[in-house]
């Protein structure tokens, strides 16, 4: 009966461990070294200038060596045809974006987020800003 | 006329055993080999794809595998996604196919929007069956890539929670 109640204590005690460990791989530890690769049409650029500028606590590092993790992803802008500003009156471009944040030591994907503008503002910058806007509610969220 | 009516004996002799044979094969198969359609479509579907499987996903066209990706974290689908083949269980591949609005669509339909396409599979490493395919079409895409990303991780969460027909 005492071995039955240490047994089931000992469960109660390592389960909430074993649930946390599941979910650690997903954490992106603010202050984290981040290596953002290259992206078609420049928009890594776009996207380390987002970072700065919504103030994401990661620090962005030249050396995929020196990093623990890597952003990647893919980004491809639509520029107003003829058409478009002759029917609509319309010079915006439509921009899509999407990215991931693989943890470089376990090889997981942390993050990922994809966004679609149609008619962007500001180009490519707003869906560089809207990646990092979400980036950083993610860090700060800890799930 | 009693030599005609032995000709005309012999000659349905002769033919009966190749007309009772070709009775026979036009009722059966032509070829045995071949697997029927309704058993190769359950070879793909049987083997389920459980909860926090580690899945690889492949670079697929136009950068579609980071949209996939995107779309499996809205969707809080349960897999853990790897970017090392050789850490994975499970590989994802694809096509994905991208048709922009031309002048036309435009001045016509007042539309701006994007036609997606795509179609993915997902195999199982170790024993090499394809344990899910999907493909999506969209017309008129609102969100773009996006949009059919998000369509293949929904599939994906339905497979996982045994509820993709």
């Amino acid at each position: 009966m005492k071995s039955f109640l240490l047994g089931l204590l000992l469960i109660v005690a390592l389960a909430p461990i074993a649930v946390s460990q599941g979910s650690d791989n997903k954490m992106i530890p603010a202050g984290s070294k981040v290596f953002v690769a290259v992206m078609e049409n420049g928009f890594d650029d776009y996207l380390k200038a987002s970072l700065q500028a919504k103030k994401v606590p990661l620090v962005v590092v030249e050396k995929k060596d020196s990093a623990d993790f890597e952003i990647s992803g893919h980004a491809e802008t639509q520029k107003a045809s003829t058409a478009k500003k002759v029917i609509r009156l319309d010079w915006h471009s439509n921009e899509q974006a999407s990215i991931q944040l693989v943890n470089l030591k376990t090889s997981e994907v942390a993050f990922a987020y994809s966004v679609n503008k149609p008619s962007s503002a500001h180009g490519k910058k707003s869906t560089a800003e809207a990646c990092a806007k979400h980036l950083k509610e993610k860090i700060e969220s800890k799930e | 006329m009693e030599s005609s009516f032995v000709k005309v004996v012999l000659s349905v002799l002769l033919l009966s055993p190749n007309a009772l044979l070709q009775t026979q094969e036009a009722s059966q198969p032509a070829n045995e080999n071949v697997v029927p359609a309704e058993a190769t479509a359950r070879i793909i579907t049987d083997e389920s794809l459980p909860r926090g499987s580690r899945l690889y996903i492949a670079s697929i066209s136009n950068g579609f595998e980071t949209y996939i990706t995107a779309g499996i974290e809205k969707k809080k689908v349960p897999v853990v996604i790897v970017a090392d083949r050789t850490k994975a269980e499970y590989e994802l591949t694809g096509v994905s196919d991208s048709d922009r609005a031309g002048w036309a669509k435009m001045l016509f339909l007042g539309s701006q929007q994007t036609n997606e396409a795509a179609s993915i599979k997902i195999v199982n490493l170790k024993t090499g069956n394809v344990v899910f395919a999907y493909s999506v079409n969209k017309t008129n895409s609102v969100r773009g890539k996006q949009s059919a990303g998000e369509a293949v991780a929904k599939h994906i969460n339905e497979k996982i929670e045994n509820r993709f027909h």
